[in-house]
């Protein structure tokens, strides 16, 4: 399916000569997974242990330092988290120089302890007073905790911010409340295919693996995650809920070749794309996302094809 | 031959003028023309002597302010006529006319009136036709196109004349029977001729139509010179500017070229005023509000311009009568239906329109209606050239709008019903959108229903306007955002005016509206205590809200004026609002004051000093989404200036202003004190200041249209907890914004028109890197210097063609409106890579003709 496509053609009729989003040219951050190993949810209780992990694009195999991660606790209501304040997010080592700010260990991954302390504490009682007085906010009974990632090489830098959802203990809830918000799980990717016979579900294409050549010049991408998308709860005005499924998304990024129809503003996405390989080595990257922060990727270095 | 001078019979403004009550004028709405002023002793101007001898005739055209004691107070020639002696000549004997005073209010009072002053060579006298010769042709004279009635018209054969009456009817005596020549003349019209059979015994029977020199109806236009409040007022007849360039057959869209007035982007129909919002300026129709004031805020306006008199634009500083409005007001004045039957239709690109009017009883009635193409030709052609898009696009843009009048005599005054309203839908549809949660849908619609009465009640008038009407407004935008709004609204307005002693007047009345306000809104949540900000996420959970509550807002208003000297004129008013909504209740009191002093026959000076208040939008003030504790929102405006008349029928404005805004509505990260988030404050504030040029020359032959400038800087500032960074630039602040409109009247009925604006490029911020916001995969960008920079000048040149083609019982307009003819690729915003490295400008409209035909009966 690809209906996205007529968009991208409106978008890419606003020509403006610019690089296209899917090519990636140098360092740059694709995505950041939250994961809690435990139970392989993307939200975190506190106290919970939760890993957070970097999708790190480095085509020009430059020198990389180790990824740095910024973790801030819900500051006082009324004030904005210094790991949202875009003036500190433009110069990192303010950002560590923030009083607010806490360092996590360095690198590709990063595991620590989900703060349970009074500041968490406090943000999570004001959420659940919100919800018990407007029952509308009950399937969104959950604290943000933003969280920065700087990858840096050779004087290159790229920022991402990733905003870790922190759900209350269950126990904890008011009995109304229980269940409204139903924690994330990350989505997890199956395989990328081919030329699909069926583009909408991707279905009876030809797998691609790497190490070897892309087999042929052009072809149709697609995506198949291995489970349809979670459930989730929106809540009406009395709090009466309505399960929702998720809706999965897809980016396509490489370092060479085209993605033809989105050469204009925004980002290569779609469940199936078409797709023109490069002359040389190139890879790609796919990215599947569940819209509520859930995300899972999956690399696929192609080498060059046999000279004709 | 004998020569000498003479006049059209009587003053051409009395007598072709619109219902007096009604006259397209600059006098405030609350304001009767009782009587026009009426030339009781006329002093005949000498026929210049080269011109007599040249055999040269015409007409001079003059602008003539009458004051209140019938005493000529100012002369200006707007159009001297074919001779360069015929100006001086008429100058000096219509300063010498004595009239019967005009009344406004039941008190005499100075007026402008147009004249025209007609050189004519006198024929010899013919003699007479005997009272008791045959009668040889009757009929009526008319005009053609028009099909009015030609009074004073001559008939003459064979040396009998006649003269036509009011109805254009004649009798023409003495003609003997056989083949004659009928000649028919009229200072206003061309002459004809025709050959006529006249048969013995018979009384032949004849229609006669005759060709208006210039098919111009501004001849006849009244306005009032009554002393008004408002310090700044810009007034339009429709007439004036429906052949404007670039205003596509819309005559509001001149609005936007006043001074004081932003250019707004693409041409959308934004009304930035004086650095506000576009929602703090208020658009009335006859004193009734209305939500909106183009189709779908782009298109054509929701009243069609054949049933509008007069368009008021108030800048700033509008008198106790408006409120609600920190920005401008605009008012819409309809005109009075006419008790013959005429009609219009037109057609351009957009859609058709037609109105219709006639007799209804006692009195007279109009009828319009529009409807927008574009659905049906989309639905047309999508199919054929994109049918992916076809199948989206379930409902093209679609409007329509409608107006009715009906004016009849009433218990001793002028009563009216009226009814008028707007619908405009736009949605798009995917397969796999959800049951009510299309991919984005906007429908916005109102309709108003309503009484008049204005009646002189002795010295005193009453103008009564009572109004029920329906607003809905919805826009859903996928599963992430939906408003649902139903609003019905009463209306009440009613005024007394009159005068209590020599020099001084008064107006005094209410103006209330009952609102029953009914809305379901779902969105993204707004920012709960301790979580990170939705700014950029994208989440596709929403929360919910409905409700529904009255809404009363009454206002009390009185003003007074006082002209101790007859070249000064004092206005004071009050302006006491009130409104209880959710249960709470706001008062605020607003005094508006302001002087005009007449320096010079020809130069006034005005100044103004005024309080203005608004209330929060509904959104704003939803327990969910808003905060119910707001307060109302407040202005000081004030402007200093000077009219200047200039000879040509040209006016100089140059006002100075100043506006300050406080209270205003801001988004904050506050909380309550129980640490619940607010979500707007009252913290926010602006200030503005500026100069205003404008250079007007109205309606008259040959050349007309205006220039205006400003030069202006407007600044707001938030709340603290979003706004750290002190005052910043409005976001449609302009520094310089240039307007150049003229029209030309060649000959043959055409006109050639063109607009050239130049206007400082709206404030930018910078970009100084980018981040991956990684829970959407997108890329935003990191802001440097908060509006910083400017986007480049905006240059554009449009150009009209209107041509005129009269039939004996209707016309037919053609027009041609082609926006930026140059195809100047002019920036409106930004695209921006997507790492926020490098921008491009987003063009505006390219080169768009536009083809319009409009015919009149």
């Amino acid at each position: 399916m690809r209906r996205l496509a007529p968009l991208a053609l409106l978008l890419a009729a606003c020509s403006t000569d610019f690089a296209p989003q899917y090519r990636v040219e140098d360092l740059r951050i694709l995505a950041v997974r939250s994961l809690v190993p435990a139970s392989g949810s993307a939200d975190a209780a506190p106290g919970e242990t939760l890993v957070l992990e970097a999708l790190v694009a480095n085509p020009l195999d430059r020198a990389l330092l180790p990824v740095r991660w910024f973790l801030c606790p819900p500051p006082p209501p009324g004030e904005i988290p210094a790991c949202l304040d875009p003036d500190l997010l433009g110069d990192p080592a303010a950002l560590a120089a923030h009083p607010s700010v806490v360092e996590l260990p360095s690198g590709p991954t990063t595991t620590f302890t989900v703060p349970g302390g009074p500041e968490v504490a406090a943000a999570i009682a004001l959420a659940v007073d919100l919800a018990t007085r407007n029952p509308s906010f009950a399937c969104r009974l959950y604290v943000e905790l933003p969280v920065v990632a700087v990858a840096e090489a050779e004087g290159e830098r790229d920022v991402a911010v990733k905003r870790v959802r922190i759900v209350p203990p269950a126990p904890s809830l008011p009995p109304a409340l229980a269940g409204a918000y139903l924690t994330n799980l990350n989505p997890s990717v199956e395989r990328i295919y081919r030329d699909p016979v069926d583009e909408d579900l991707c279905l009876q294409g030809t797998p691609l693996a790497g190490g070897s050549p892309f087999p042929v010049e052009a072809a149709v991408l697609c995506g198949l995650p291995s489970a349809p998308g979670g459930p989730y709860n929106e809540c009406g005005p009395a709090g009466e809920r309505t399960e929702v499924r998720e809706f999965h998304f897809w980016q396509w990024y490489v370092d060479g070749g085209e993605f033809p129809d989105f050469d204009g503003i925004g980002n290569a996405a779609g469940d199936a794309v078409d797709f023109e390989r490069p002359a040389g080595a190139f890879t790609l990257w796919a990215i599947l996302r569940d819209g509520r922060g859930g995300v899972d990727w999956r690399q696929i270095d192609f080498t060059a094809p046999p000279p004709p | 031959m004998k020569i000498l001078a003479a006049i059209v019979p009587a003053l051409l403004a009395a007598q072709e003028a619109p219902p007096p009550a009604e006259a397209p004028s600059e006098e405030p709405p609350a304001a009767v023309l009782g009587r026009a002023p009426e030339l009781v002793e006329f002093v005949p101007a000498e026929y210049p002597p080269e011109a007599e001898a040249a055999g040269v005739q015409g007409s001079v055209l003059l602008s003539i302010v009458v004051d209140e004691e019938g005493g000529v107070r100012q002369a200006v020639v707007l159009d001297p006529g074919p001779h360069e002696a015929f100006a001086a000549a008429a100058l000096h004997a219509v300063q010498q006319f004595v009239f019967r005073p005009a009344e406004i209010d039941g008190a005499p009072a100075a007026v402008e009136i147009e004249y025209r002053y007609d050189f004519v060579l006198r024929r010899p006298e013919p003699p007479p036709a005997p009272a008791d010769a045959p009668i040889a042709l009757l009929g009526r004279v008319l005009e053609r196109g028009t099909r009015t009635p030609i009074a004073a018209a001559t008939v003459e054969s064979q040396g009998a004349v006649a003269e036509t009456d009011a109805e254009g009817r004649f009798t023409l005596r003495g003609v003997a029977p056989g083949e004659v020549f009928v000649r028919v003349l009229s200072t206003e019209h061309e002459p004809i001729a025709f050959e006529e059979t006249i048969e013995e015994g018979r009384a032949r029977e004849v229609e006669y139509r005759l060709r208006r020199r210039r098919y111009d109806p501004f001849e006849a236009v009244v306005r009032g010179e009554r002393p008004r409040e408002e310090v700044t007022v810009h007034s339009l007849s429709t007439e004036e500017v429906r052949t404007m360039s670039g205003t596509q057959g819309d005559t509001l869209r001149v609005v936007q070229n006043l001074p004081g007035v932003a250019r707004a982007p693409f041409g959308i129909g934004l009304l930035v005023v004086r650095g506000s919002e576009p929602n703090e300026t208020v658009v009335y129709v006859d004193g009734v509000p209305i939500p909106l004031l183009f189709h779908l805020g782009f298109f054509t306006s929701v009243v069609n311009s054949d049933v509008i008199d007069t368009i008021d634009f108030f800048p700033g500083n509008f008198g106790p009568r408006f409120g609600r409005a920190l920005g401008g007001t605009v008012e819409l004045k309809t005109r009075e239906p006419r008790r013959e039957w005429h009609g219009a239709a037109q057609v351009d690109v957009l859609d058709g329109r037609i109105e219709v009017e006639g007799p209804a009883g006692p009195g007279s009635f109009y009828g319009a209606f529009r409807r927008s193409w574009l659905d049906g030709a989309l639905a047309v052609v999508l199919p054929r050239v994109a049918p992916d898009a076809a199948n989206d696009l379930r409902v093209a843009p679609r409007y329509y709008d409608y107006q009715a009048k009906l004016s009849l005599p009433v218990l001793g005054g002028v009563g009216t019903v009226f009814a008028y309203g707007s619908d405009d839908l736009l949605t798009f549809v995917q397969d796999e959108d959800r049951p009510g949660r299309p991919t984005f849908h906007l429908s916005t619609l109102f309709h108003r229903g309503g009484l008049s009465w204005r009646k002189p009640l002795g010295a005193l008038t009453n103008d009564l306007v009572l109004a029920a009407g329906r607003d809905s407004f919805d826009v859903l935008q996928g599963s992430a955002f939906g408003l649902l709004t139903e609003i019905q609204t009463v209306s009440l307005r009613d005024a007394v005016s009159g005068q209590l002693a020599r020099g001084l007047t008064f107006e005094a009345g209410v103006d209330a509206l009952l609102r029953r306000l009914e809305y379901s809104v779902y969105a993204a949540p707004p920012e709960s205590p301790g979580t990170a900000g939705d700014e950029f996420t994208e989440t596709p959970t929403t929360v919910s809200e409905e409700d529904a509550g009255w809404w009363l807002a009454p206002a009390l208003h009185a003003r007074l004026d006082w002209s101790p000297a007859p070249s000064l004129r004092l206005s004071g008013g009050l302006r006491f609002d009130a409104e209880r909504r959710l249960g709470r209740t706001k008062t605020w009191l607003d005094p508006r004051l302001s002087l005009h002093w007449d320096l010079h026959p020809r130069t006034t000076l005005y100044a103004g000093a005024s309080l203005h208040g608004s209330t929060p939008e509904p959104a704003e003030t939803s327990p969910t989404f808003g905060n119910p504790g707001l307060d109302p929102e407040r202005a000081a405006h004030l402007a200093l200036g000077i009219r200047q008349e200039l000879p040509f029928g040209a006016r100089l404005e140059a006002t100075a202003f100043y506006k300050r805004l406080w209270s205003l509505v801001v988004p904050t990260l506050s909380v309550d004190g129980d640490g619940l988030p607010l979500r707007y404050s009252n913290e926010g504030r602006g200030r503005g200041f500026g100069l205003e040029l404008l250079l007007r020359r109205e309606l008259a032959k040959g050349l007309y249209g205006w220039l205006a400038w400003t030069w202006s800087r407007a600044e707001r500032i938030g709340d603290p907890s979003v706004s750290p960074h002190g005052w910043q630039l409005f976001p449609l602040d302009q520094t310089h914004v240039l307007a150049l409109l003229l029209s030309y009247r060649l000959p043959g009925d055409w006109v050639l028109g063109t607009r050239l604006r130049a206007v400082s490029g709206n404030p930018i911020t910078p970009f100084e890197g980018h981040f991956l916001d990684a829970d959407t995969g997108r890329v935003q960008c990191l802001p440097g210097a908060r509006l910083s920079e400017r986007l480049p000048t905006f240059f554009q040149a449009d150009a009209r063609l209107d041509r005129r083609f009269v039939f004996d019982a209707w016309m037919l307009t053609a027009y041609l409106d082609v926006l930026n003819v140059t195809n100047r690729e002019n920036a409106e915003f930004r695209f921006r890579s997507w790492d926020c490295s490098e921008t491009v400008p987003l063009p505006s409209i390219p080169i768009f003709p536009t083809f319009g035909l409009r015919a009149e009966w």
